[in-house]
């Protein structure tokens, strides 16, 4: 029986596992860089440990470290949080040679769903549908066959690529002929490679994923999906459940296939599968699974009552989930914001620092997970999350209309925050009429 | 715990630059911290939530309390010889297994002055400070976290 769990995280997440322990009677450790002396995660866990300096390579990256935080305290679990070593397979590795459980999947999971080919490969096994695509193409003419088994619009990626470079879109035939050589010859001078190969272009793509819950003993569920396709540079902003894009038919079909991947993978634990719907909420792709606990798995929570970290616990430590899928229980809607030190007026730059002033807003439906205080320095190390806001209403409109005013009602002074930002978007017109897509960010004006 | 002397600890530290008071017994352990390390801003630490503050916990046994890290019990002074490392510090040589340093001996830069030991690794603490040894400030096998003090030097 796990006894002692040690948080190999830090900020808010450190917060909420050390929240979740507590109720379930376990002894908590924290490990702090010394960016993070004044952090609360280390004042609300039992015990905790300076590990290092503030790089997160000789802290909240080090593995040495913070095992040996795990051995001189006799914390018998780590909990990874989300993000850092939170799907470092080496990691979950380490404990297993300690004998320490790691709260997450096993090490071959993470390093199976960690890999893009093996992932695609073995949910295709599972009868998820993936993006369809090819491997390396040889030329012209083998593109064009592959375009026609796919379908337009195409597009044409280079093999050795990455960051959005050496991408063509092809919208038919004459565009794929015209843009090959073209795309493998810019291939070669940015890479060094000329391989190109060629997937479905997935025009305005919606972000859907699903929260997935299994155990030990094969029990695979969902805790329902969550439309996250308000995103800058791959970061979400906004995250809502249920999505308000998808209709009923295909909610279900998203949700079914979730769980055949995660049943298919063996899967224990929390875990989320990501999805792209096209424009026409008709057809969805498999893009990838992050093995660990998410940022906004509290709206998840906020709708069906289970406390998600809580059931990673008892879970990691042999549980049965003491539900089935028929029991959960889906109710209302839930908004999560990410309120974050960041100038949304000035391209979202960071802006760390002390903050000044803070109120954090209240009442029903109202959720805050911060690690900040007054007087709190946000350290410039580590990510910019100063808190998450989450709301909860009977119906969407509810919801809305409650995030509304809790932005309105919280105040952070002393750094810029995204609060101005999220009001805009709850006065959108798309984000309104649920019609938003991963594009969101490019047309609107702030 | 007698709440009368805790107030008078609190008044006699307040005004230096304390930041953090740990205080152990048998059936309470206390941790006070400051929310900021300027002295006497006491308006900064009144405005904080008091739960970071002030921790009143008991402990469940005699076995979890030594299970447990206190760390930096001991404020860092500027002669101090720091941990590098987290784990079991040890005085002792692993190889040799004589003891690198004594007390009155004088340590210089880049002498290794102890070792500490995770996960059946021995990592040395090696001295960034010369002068003599007046102290040591954790016992043989005590864990010790990163930037902990350890030795102090004249």
């Amino acid at each position: 029986m796990i006894r002692k769990v040690l948080i190999a995280n830090r900020g808010e997440i450190a917060l909420r596992v050390i929240r979740a322990c507590k109720e379930l009677g376990i002894k908590t450790v924290s490990v702090h860089s010394i960016a993070d002396e004044n952090s609360l995660h280390r004042h609300f866990s039992d015990e905790d440990v300076c590990i290092g300096e503030a790089p997160s390579s000789d802290s909240y990256l080090n593995i040495p470290r913070i095992m040996a935080a795990a051995e001189i305290t006799g914390a018998d679990a780590i909990h990874p949080g989300y993000g850092f070593l939170s799907e470092r397979a080496k990691f979950a590795e380490a404990c297993d040679e300690n004998g320490i459980t790691f709260i997450g999947p096993t090490k071959d999971i993470i390093d199976k769903m960690g890999d893009k080919s093996s992932a695609r490969e073995n949910m295709a096994k599972a009868g998820v549908p993936i993006i369809p695509g090819t491997e390396i193409l040889k030329d012209k003419d083998e593109a064009l066959v592959a375009a026609r088994r796919i379908k337009f619009p195409v597009i044409l990626k280079a093999t050795a690529g990455g960051g959005g470079r050496g991408m063509r879109i092809c919208e038919n035939e004459a565009e794929l002929l015209k843009n090959f050589d073209i795309a493998s010859n810019e291939a070669l001078v940015a890479f060094g490679n000329s391989g190109v190969y060629m997937e479905k272009y997935i025009r305005n793509p919606h972000h859907i994923e699903v929260q997935i819950l299994g155990d030990k003993h094969g029990k695979v569920l969902h805790i329902g999906e969550r439309d996250c396709s308000i995103q800058r540079k791959h970061q979400k902003l906004i995250e809502e459940t249920p999505s308000p894009f998808i209709d009923e038919r295909i909610r279900k079909k998203i949700r079914e296939a979730a769980v055949r991947g995660a049943e298919e993978m063996g899967y224990f634990g929390a875990g989320t599968m990501e999805f792209l719907v096209d424009d026409n909420g008709e057809e969805f792709y498999f893009i990838e699974m992050n093995t660990r606990i998410q940022v906004e798995h509290t709206i998840s929570e906020m709708i069906t009552g289970i406390d998600l970290v809580k059931m990673q616990i008892r879970v990691a430590d042999g549980e049965a989930i003491p539900f089935d899928q028929k029991d959960i229980v889906f109710r209302g809607h839930s908004i999560e914001c990410r309120i974050n030190a960041e100038d949304p007026a000035n391209g979202f730059i960071p802006n760390p620092g002390r903050i000044t002033g803070y109120h954090i807003p209240q009442g029903l439906g109202v959720r805050v997970d911060s690690h900040c205080y007054m007087d709190y320095s946000i350290p410039s190390n580590y990510d910019s999350m100063i808190g998450k806001l989450i709301t909860w209403g009977n119906d969407r409109t509810e919801a809305i209309e409650r995030m509304r005013r809790s932005l309105a009602e919280f105040t952070i002074e002393g750094v810029k925050t995204t609060i101005p930002f999220h009001l805009r978007v709850m006065d959108e017109k798309s984000f309104l009429d649920g019609n938003y897509h991963t594009g969101f960010l490019e047309s609107f004006k702030f | 715990m007698d709440t009368k002397k805790l107030g008078a600890l609190l008044k006699a530290v307040d005004g230096s630059g304390v930041r953090h008071i740990l205080i152990e017994t048998k059936s309470a352990k206390v941790r006070i911290l400051r929310a900021t390390g300027a002295p006497g801003k006491r308006d900064s630490a009144a405005t904080v939530m008091a739960a970071p503050h002030l921790a009143l916990t008991k402990s469940a046994s005699p076995a979890a309390t030594s299970s447990m890290v206190r760390p930096a019990t001991t404020v860092a002074e500027k002669n101090d010889i720091v941990s590098t490392h987290v784990g079991f510090f040890s005085r002792f040589n692993p190889k040799t297994k004589k003891q690198y340093f004594k007390l009155r001996d004088v340590v210089k830069v880049g002498d290794v002055v102890g070792v500490v030991r995770a996960m059946h690794i021995d990592q040395e603490i090696v001295a960034e400070k010369s002068g003599k040894i007046v102290t040591f400030l954790v016992e043989e096998g005590q864990p010790v976290e990163y930037g902990q003090p350890t030795i102090r030097l004249e």
